[in-house]
């Protein structure tokens, strides 16, 4: 089971004085049980890549199939296929319009026809996974919370579809620490439990390097490296900085206090590693 | 004429769709002084762009008071001149656009107030060069990376001539390029033209930055103090889901650890001394 993406290239606003090419033939398998990460500076074209992923942009050359069948033909099998795919958008708020958020939550949910019983299981789970109170949140109007309320919110939507394939773009923007600790958690598990695949947009390179299982580095539209996030924090830095990423933040501490003579090894990914490996270097030094 | 911002008892309630009340900013009181750097960190839902509405009177407090200059934001003789005094930023950059040319969203606030086309000029020249757009002003907002449009939006805020900003998460949206762009904007702001800053963010290596932090839990203040004392507080902010600067969890976790190492780290910098003793 898997979305293939062969050699896909899309352009905005073609003929136009506009026109501009955003995501250049790219050719990807996105495998069910993997948690990939895409990353690369803004303007990249990683939006405009997930966009594809549930046909909700129509690529300009190539093809993209769900389990086998292609999405961008008009058909009821491509509609039904898309529905495996769920999708939290870069800007979550803009994924919010009904009265309630309980309504917005089981807007999916209805939508597939399933009872109402079983719509409020869903909406409840999905409140949960967010870490929304169910009581106090359900009659609130969506736009009168808060801007990290709204985009658990947004997330809640789609989990209450039990996609087989989730894509987050950028989920964690505007979520206090917290909030995106405990949100990623609940993704993880969800993943480990049920082998779906996640497809991750992200900044924060600690996030990244802990959770994926394959990273991919995205450049001018084009996958630039695609690997293990370990491998590639340790051995393509160039190319990462030629790509306009950073390191994870510990990793870059950590070469710092190498640089100012601390004897460390400045390969960690985390600040649990970082610890351990700042420790053993002062032992050594003693 | 007193502090610059005083809060004091400062109460917000909300109606909820029930047709009871949420207490949103609950007894704030609160001191800033011309010329400071205040960081205002908090989960979400605890009160922050409550809080920051009433320091231009978007909000109006149910009770209590907010004083801007010495001016009560609740008398509505007032409302002109505060708004003028304290400008906005908020998270969502696109969100802020209104033209489709740099230099006219930044002349845009200017030409609301009447304010005549020459002077309006100057403006436009000064604010961009002091965010470093000057070289973006024939451009299209919306074709700018996120952290160039933020900094359009600083000097959208900047060409009213406030004497405070105000940036709700103004960096959530950016993409660490951006982020550093942002904030050495609002830096520079800070020292070489002493301007006022309430910067509200979820990133603590931002809030750092700052001369005071000002931790808000469900409506209340409930630590103010420099970087260093605040972030020395680890186990405190994140019982309240908040975190700290990574120098600080390091250099938290290696004493928990058995590690000598002095209070107060906060820098990556103070954390390399520390250790290369
Ligand atoms: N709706 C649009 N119209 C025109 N150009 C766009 C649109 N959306 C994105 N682009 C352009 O496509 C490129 C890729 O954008 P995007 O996929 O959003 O990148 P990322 O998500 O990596 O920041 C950028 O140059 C951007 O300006
Ligand atoms: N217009 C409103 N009506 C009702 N409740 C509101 C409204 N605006 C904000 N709130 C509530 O007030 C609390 C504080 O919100 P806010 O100041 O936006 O939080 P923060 O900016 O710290 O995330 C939240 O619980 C939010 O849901
Ligand atoms: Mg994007
Ligand atoms: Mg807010």
């Amino acid at each position: 089971m898997s979305i293939v993406l062969d050699h896909i290239s899309y352009t905005y606003m073609p003929e136009t004085p506009y026109e501009r090419t955003a995501i250049k033939d790219i050719t990807l398998e996105i495998n069910q049980g993997e948690f990939i990460a895409i990353i690369g500076h803004t303007g990249s074209g990683k939006s405009t890549l997930v966009q594809h992923l549930n046909g909700l942009l129509k690529p300009t050359a190539g093809s993209i199939t769900v389990d086998g069948v292609n999405i961008n033909k008009k058909s009821a099998k491509a509609k039904a296929a898309c529905r495996k795919v769920g999708m939290v958008f870069q800007y979550a708020e803009h994924q919010l319009f009904e009265e309630t958020v309980y309504d917005d939550i089981a807007f999916g949910p209805r939508n597939q026809g399933v009872d109402e019983e079983f719509v409020q299981r869903r909406v409840q789970q999905a409140m949960e996974f967010v870490g929304l109170d169910v009581e106090g949140f359900s009659k609130r109007s969506p736009f009168t919370l808060s801007g990290g309320q709204m985009r658990r919110v947004a997330i809640a939507g789609v989990i209450a579809l039990n996609p087989e394939y989730l894509i987050l773009d950028e989920p964690s923007a505007g979520l206090d620490p917290k909030g995106r600790d405990e949100i990623f958690q609940q993704i993880m598990e969800l993943f480990k439990a049920t082998g779906i695949a996640v497809v991750l947009v992200s900044h924060n390179m600690e996030d990244v390097a802990r959770m994926a299982t394959r990273l991919i580095v995205m450049n001018h539209g084009e996958i630039c490296l695609d690997g293990t996030p370990s491998v590639i924090f340790k051995n393509n830095r160039d190319q990462l900085k030629a790509a306009g990423v950073d390191v994870p933040n510990v990793t870059a501490l950590m070469s710092k206090l190498k640089d100012k003579g601390l004897c460390v090894q400045d390969d960690v990914l985390t600040v649990e590693q970082a610890t351990e490996a700042i420790l053993a270097a002062v032992r050594r030094q003693c | 004429m007193g502090d610059f911002i005083q809060i004091e008892n400062l109460c917000h309630a909300f109606k909820t769709p029930e047709g009871g009340e949420f207490l949103a900013l609950d007894h704030i009181n609160l001191t800033i002084n011309k010329g400071e750097f205040v960081a205002i960190i908090g989960t979400n839902g605890s009160g922050k762009s409550t809080l920051a509405r009433h320091l231009n009177a978007l909000l109006l407090p149910t009770s209590g008071k907010c004083m801007i200059k010495g001016l009560d934001t609740i008398d509505i003789n007032n409302l002109w001149q505060i708004r003028q005094t304290v400008g906005m930023v908020f998270q969502n950059p696109d969100n802020q656009i209104v033209a489709a040319v740099v230099e006219e969203d930044v002349a845009f606030g200017p030409e609301n107030l009447g304010i005549e086309p020459s002077e309006i000029c100057r403006r436009v020249e000064t604010v961009l060069a002091s965010v470093g757009m000057t070289e973006y002003r024939y451009h299209a907002p919306h074709l700018l990376s996120g952290g160039q449009k933020q900094r359009v939006g600083i000097a959208g805020a900047l060409a009213m001539h406030p004497e405070c900003l105000v940036l709700d998460e103004p960096t959530a949206m950016l993409d660490p390029v951006g982020r550093k762009e942002v904030l050495a904007t609002v830096c520079q702001l800070n020292k070489q033209d002493q301007m006022t800053i309430v910067y509200i963010t979820h990133f603590m290596e931002e809030a750092a930055a700052a001369d005071w932090v000002v931790v808000v839990d469900q409506g209340k203040v409930v630590l103010t103090g420099t970087p260093d004392e605040v972030f020395s507080k680890t186990e405190q902010l994140k019982a309240m889901g908040l975190d700290v600067p990574l120098a600080s969890d390091l250099a938290y976790r290696l004493k928990e650890r058995g590690l000598d190492l002095p209070d107060g780290i906060v820098h990556d910098d103070e954390l390399a001394v520390a250790l290369c003793r």
